[in-house]
């Protein structure tokens, strides 16, 4: 079974979310796991919840939810969130990522999801506050 | 043969058990010891605050005051064979050097008290600002003398009702002289508590 | 066997008995406020006034001071009854032991600053005793509201290292901001530790056997754990990865900071300080 702390550069997309991070005030995190059954989509929806994420002041939290085993993920936005970026941008993050997973790169692919997501939400939740 | 092996197994889980119980009976003598010992400390540490005060406390007096040489003599003598002391953490395991360590130490208590009753009788000396610092000082002393006893004390009476109780006593001797009973301290013949230096 | 474990316990049992040196008196709870008036002493103003101050000076300092003041100690000496109701409410933080208590009895006319181990070299008996000596005055012209609050602020002063000069506390050239320290170090004691007596051969080989027993079914316990964890097949565990480097987001380290400072706000909570007698006590 892949070992889901060697999958990616654990280093590596702690860097990408924390330089975009720096321009928005919403919340980006990834979670990897070996193996789940069912719905990846409705997991992940779960995972964000769980791991506090929703408690965001502006319900703008974004959680990248990757199963190696099943070879599926989903990036999933809480409510504020999809409010303002909608399901295109989903769409369009969840393409760049599956592009770069294909070629056999996932460090790559979710560095660069986090940076096409960051963007988004820099847009729409600038960070008021330096860190 | 099947039942040989059986046996043999089962004689290893008794010893292991039986291992495991010991272990942990010496482990738990070590912890509660080490209390004992650090507790001991601070006994020692209080006490010689107060040997420290006297060369100062002496001198402030003589100087002020010209009555009988002989009662900061004696303090000055207590204070010496206090200075001359076995310490460490041996002392509470035995009992003659115990007996030696608080002969001294209540010597130079009464030693104290009785030059604090001459100094009554000069009330210059006693209303000035460095008497009175050293008064509030050798007060506070002893006062931590008698609280630092106390919780050695108590911290001894757990060690002991633990090395004591079965079947803890049966084993605590294997472990050499350091599991020996703590002894206390005890109130000086005639007073309750420790000697109280009243101003 | 059986018996003779009986006889064992029963003894055991009336050795602890004869142990037991009396019960202690009972000391109070530990108070709800940083200044406490149980006597009806002081006016409701002036306690009001030294609770918001101390508190305020605990979340600025860290140092724990408290003001409490009871009719009376009972049959118990006024140090007995201050160092352990100090050690029972545990004031100041623990292991930092800077606690200080400044404990007014009315019906008995005394006064004491219970001080705890780490303030002993901000505040040692002199300094206590002086502080004492400057409110006796005030509290035998019968202002008690002056003699607390001006106590309370010569004990503050005296924290922030604004010693009063005379006496034996001149400062020595090149000396600490606190002055001369006028108490006898702490800490010089104990000497290195005198060699143990001489044991007989066969306790201080059990002692080695005792110690090297424990070792070996230490490592054999951790090598068995060892061994079934290899064996076990790999639990399925998630990496979750975020801004934060721990497992933790954001925000459930702000929620739990908050609801702590929410609980701290509350009221006066010891913080696991100790005292050892320090101070001084004074009566009027």
């Amino acid at each position: 079974m892949v070992n889901p702390h060697r999958f990616v550069d654990k280093k590596r997309v702690r860097e990408a979310i924390i330089r975009a991070e720096t321009a928005t005030d919403a919340p980006i995190s990834v979670s990897i796991v070996p193996h789940i059954e069912g719905d990846v989509h409705a997991a992940a929806l779960h995972a964000l919840h769980r791991r506090g994420l929703s408690r965001a002041p502006g319900r703008n939290a974004v959680h990248f939810f990757v199963v190696p085993s099943r070879r599926e993920f989903a990036v999933v936005g809480d409510v504020g969130a999809h409010e303002h970026l909608g399901q295109a941008a989903w769409d369009r993050v969840a393409a760049t990522v599956e592009k770069h997973f294909r070629a056999g790169d996932p460090t790559a692919g979710l560095v660069a999801g986090i940076e096409e997501v960051g963007r988004d939400l820099a847009r729409h939740f600038p960070r008021k506050h330096a860190r | 043969m099947n039942r040989g092996l059986i046996a043999i197994g089962g004689l290893i889980v008794v010893l292991a058990i039986v291992a495991m119980g010991l272990t942990g009976t010496y482990n738990r003598l070590v912890t509660l010891d080490q209390t004992v010992q650090s507790q001991w400390a601070q006994v020692e540490s209080v006490y010689q605050r107060r040997a420290d005060l006297i060369p100062n406390l002496v001198s402030t007096v003589k100087g002020a005051a010209n009555f009988e040489k002989s009662t900061y003599v004696a303090v000055a003598e207590a204070r010496s064979k206090v200075g001359q002391l076995n310490l460490g953490s041996g002392v509470p395991n035995d009992p003659a050097a115990f007996a030696k360590f608080q002969a001294a130490q209540d010597g130079l208590s009464s030693a104290l008290s009785r030059l604090l009753v001459v100094v009554e009788k000069y009330p210059d000396l006693k209303a000035t600002q460095n008497f009175s610092d050293l008064q509030a000082q050798l007060e506070g002393t002893e006062n931590r003398i008698a609280v630092e006893r106390m919780r050695f004390n108590r911290a001894a009476q757990t060690f002991n009702t633990t090395r004591d109780s079965f079947p803890t006593v049966l084993v605590a001797g294997l472990f050499g002289p350091r599991f020996n009973e703590k002894t206390y301290f005890k109130s000086q013949a005639g007073s309750e508590t420790a000697p109280q230096v009243k101003f | 066997m059986r018996a003779l474990g009986c006889a064992l316990a029963l003894l055991t049992f009336i050795g602890l008995a004869t142990a037991a040196n009396g019960a202690e008196v009972p000391v109070p709870r530990s108070p709800a406020h940083w200044a406490t008036d149980n006597a009806g002493f002081l006016s409701a103003q002036a306690v009001d006034a030294l609770d918001a101050r101390l508190r305020a000076y605990e979340s600025a300092s860290g140092h724990q001071v408290l003001v409490y003041v009871t009719p009376t100690t009972g049959d118990t000496p006024t140090e007995d009854w201050t160092v352990r109701t100090f050690a029972r409410w545990k004031v100041g933080r623990k292991g930092l032991d800077d606690g200080l208590v400044l404990f007014v009895f009315p019906a008995d006319r005394k006064v004491r600053i219970e001080v705890g181990y780490g303030l002993e070299q901000k505040i040692p008996d002199a300094t206590a005793a002086r502080i004492i000596r400057d409110i006796t005055p005030k509290l035998k012209a019968g202002d008690p509201d002056a003699a607390v609050t001006s106590g309370v602020d010569e004990i503050l002063r005296a924290l922030e290292g604004q010693t009063r000069a005379g006496g034996s506390g001149a400062p020595g050239a090149g000396s600490g901001a606190y002055g001369k320290n006028d108490e006898g170090p702490r800490g010089t004691m104990p000497p290195d530790p005198v060699p143990a007596p001489a044991d007989s051969g066969s306790s201080r080989l059990w002692d080695i056997v005792g110690v090297w027993i424990g070792v070996l079914i230490g490592l054999a316990v951790v090598v068995g754990i060892i061994v079934l964890i290899m064996k076990l097949p790999d639990p399925p565990k998630g990496a979750y990865i975020s801004s934060r480097s721990s497992g933790f987001g954001l925000w459930d380290v702000l929620n739990i900071v908050g609801s702590v400072a929410g609980v701290a706000a509350g009221g006066f909570s010891g913080g696991g300080g100790m005292s050892g007698g320090g101070g001084a006590t004074g009566s009027w």
